[in-house]
């Protein structure tokens, strides 16, 4: 709660309160999930719920990431939505929000993800920053998480339909998703870490002349 | 990859399908490789940008180090001035008016007093000439246009060139402090012409383009050329280019040199952007 109040109230940190938010909501979507599989009962309306919940945050944290790029905000706002209709289509339309694992949408989802990941890079390199390195703010750390997430998993939430069946490719999905997701944690430790306020402290470069001398 | 093949390989995860493992693998590594990238390519960039601000830190500390010798070097003229011309011209006044001049007899008090109003009126055009060459009057009454035709004229005085100055588009000054710099900025870059170019004319022309005051200079003499400019901003001599570029910097100016594109001249252009409160309606 403190932290909550903390972002909430930091307007400078909203980027990095969108991501704790949805870390902290996944977690709590994790052990739901683990007491419903304990209990035997199917989770698969919960985990499908949650990629609608996922899309949300990320849509809010790319607006506010590409909040001065206006190329990278419609291509944000066009990419989550078609991530909504393709949710839409498969489990309200077909009708698969309770018995099959919306493999499509995650796939859609992670592709327009790798997409403004690599758009984010683009505008990192194109851009020309006299201050301190992109790799010393907390986005870079932020997109590098969601990237490697995304890259890693990328495969095994695309095949992946029934957890019921524990095939060799649903085994290796658990290893490979707990492996993505420590390092996903640690690239967002490494994001909550960076103190932005420390890389306001640049030499800024004055004009010195004789007309200021005197003031020395 | 070790990690992987332990995995595959171990007894416990046998089940493990290689071609998914393989291809997650493959996707990290392309996301690693683009992220090392990403942050080799800004450690690049971010190394070069600072070589540059050091360069630029430099070369504004060298720009300073001319201005303060050029400051000095004024007080020092300002200083000699005073001491060797106004000093022995009152000490001479007060000789003439000494204790004794009241027991003179009345014509050789009013040869004295003649001659000590004759020497206190030489010293009031000394301090006179002395604040003209600090603030020249017609500048501040007339404008940078009169003052510049003004220099021009004695230098035409002289015999030893031709110089002429049209000024089309200056109908509202620049503010007095800015225009001071910039004329100073002229004398500096005529003086440079008189004392190194051998040219027999110069033509200064001044334009207003789009809020800005564009003043060109073409002379036929021996020029200079950005990249020679440049050079000698950067050496320690050149004491009058640094000055030059420490006075546009106040101004926000720019300044290139060129030749001509006859080949015959050299031309010296300056672009000083005008101010809030500058703004000359009719160029626009």
């Amino acid at each position: 709660m403190f932290f909550l109040l903390y972002f909430k109230f930091n307007k400078q940190e909203k980027t990095k309160w969108v991501i704790f938010t949805l870390a902290v909501v996944s977690f709590i979507f994790d052990i739901l999930s683990f007491n419903l599989s304990k209990k035997f009962i199917s989770n698969i309306n919960l985990i499908n719920l949650y990629l609608v919940i996922e899309v949300a945050f990320l849509y809010i944290f790319f607006l506010f990431l590409f909040a001065t790029n206006k190329f990278a905000k419609i291509i944000t706002k066009i990419g989550f939505a078609l991530v909504i209709f393709v949710w839409l289509y498969n489990n309200v339309i077909k009708g698969n929000l309770l018995n099959k694992y919306d493999s499509i949408s995650l796939a859609v989802e992670f592709i327009i993800i790798f997409i403004l990941c690599l758009l984010y890079f683009v505008q990192i390199v194109t851009q020309i920053r006299d201050t301190t390195p992109a790799y010393n703010t907390a986005f870079f750390w932020l997109i590098a998480a969601l990237l490697l997430y995304c890259a890693s998993t990328f495969f095994s939430f695309f095949i992946l339909n029934s957890p019921a069946d524990r095939t060799s490719d649903t085994i290796a999905f658990e290893y490979i998703s707990r492996v993505a997701s420590i390092l996903k944690n640690v690239l967002i430790s490494i994001a909550f870490m960076i103190n932005t306020n420390k890389n306001k402290n640049d030499i800024t470069y004055k004009h010195q002349s004789i007309y200021n001398v005197e003031q020395h | 990859m070790y990690i992987a093949i332990y995995l595959l390989q171990s007894n416990n995860v046998r089940l493990l399908s290689p071609e998914l493992v393989l291809g997650s693998l493959a996707m990290i590594l392309l996301a690693v490789a683009l992220i090392l990238f990403i942050v080799f390519h800004q450690k690049r960039i971010f190394r070069y940008q600072q070589r540059i601000q050091k360069m630029e830190a430099e070369h504004q500390k060298m720009l300073l180090r001319a201005s303060i010798k050029l400051q000095e070097e004024e007080r020092t003229r300002l200083a000699a001035d005073l001491h060797d011309d106004a000093g022995p011209l009152l000490a001479t006044a007060k000789l003439y008016l000494n204790d004794n001049f009241l027991n003179m007899d009345k014509a050789t008090q009013m040869q004295a007093m003649y001659s000590a109003k004759q020497i206190i009126d030489d010293t009031i055009q000394l301090i006179r000439n002395i604040s003209h060459s600090l603030m020249p009057p017609t500048l501040k009454n007339f404008g940078l246009g009169s003052a510049v035709n003004d220099f021009f004229q004695k230098i035409n005085n002289s015999g030893t060139l031709n110089a002429n100055a049209k000024f089309h588009d200056y109908k509202v000054r620049l503010k007095a402090e800015r225009e001071l710099i910039l004329f100073r900025v002229i004398q500096e870059l005529v003086n440079n012409v008189l004392k190194h170019s051998q040219a027999s004319f110069i033509h200064l022309t001044e334009h207003d383009v789009e809020d800005k005051v564009i003043i060109r200079l073409h002379h036929d003499g021996k020029g200079l050329t950005q990249e020679e400019f440049l050079r000698f901003t950067k050496e320690k001599d050149g004491l009058g280019l640094k000055n030059i570029q420490s006075r546009l910097r106040v101004l926000y100016g720019d300044i290139m040199y060129e030749e001509d594109a006859s080949q015959s001249l050299y031309k010296v252009t300056i672009e000083i952007p005008r101010e809030e409160g500058e703004e000359n309606f009719s160029s626009k």
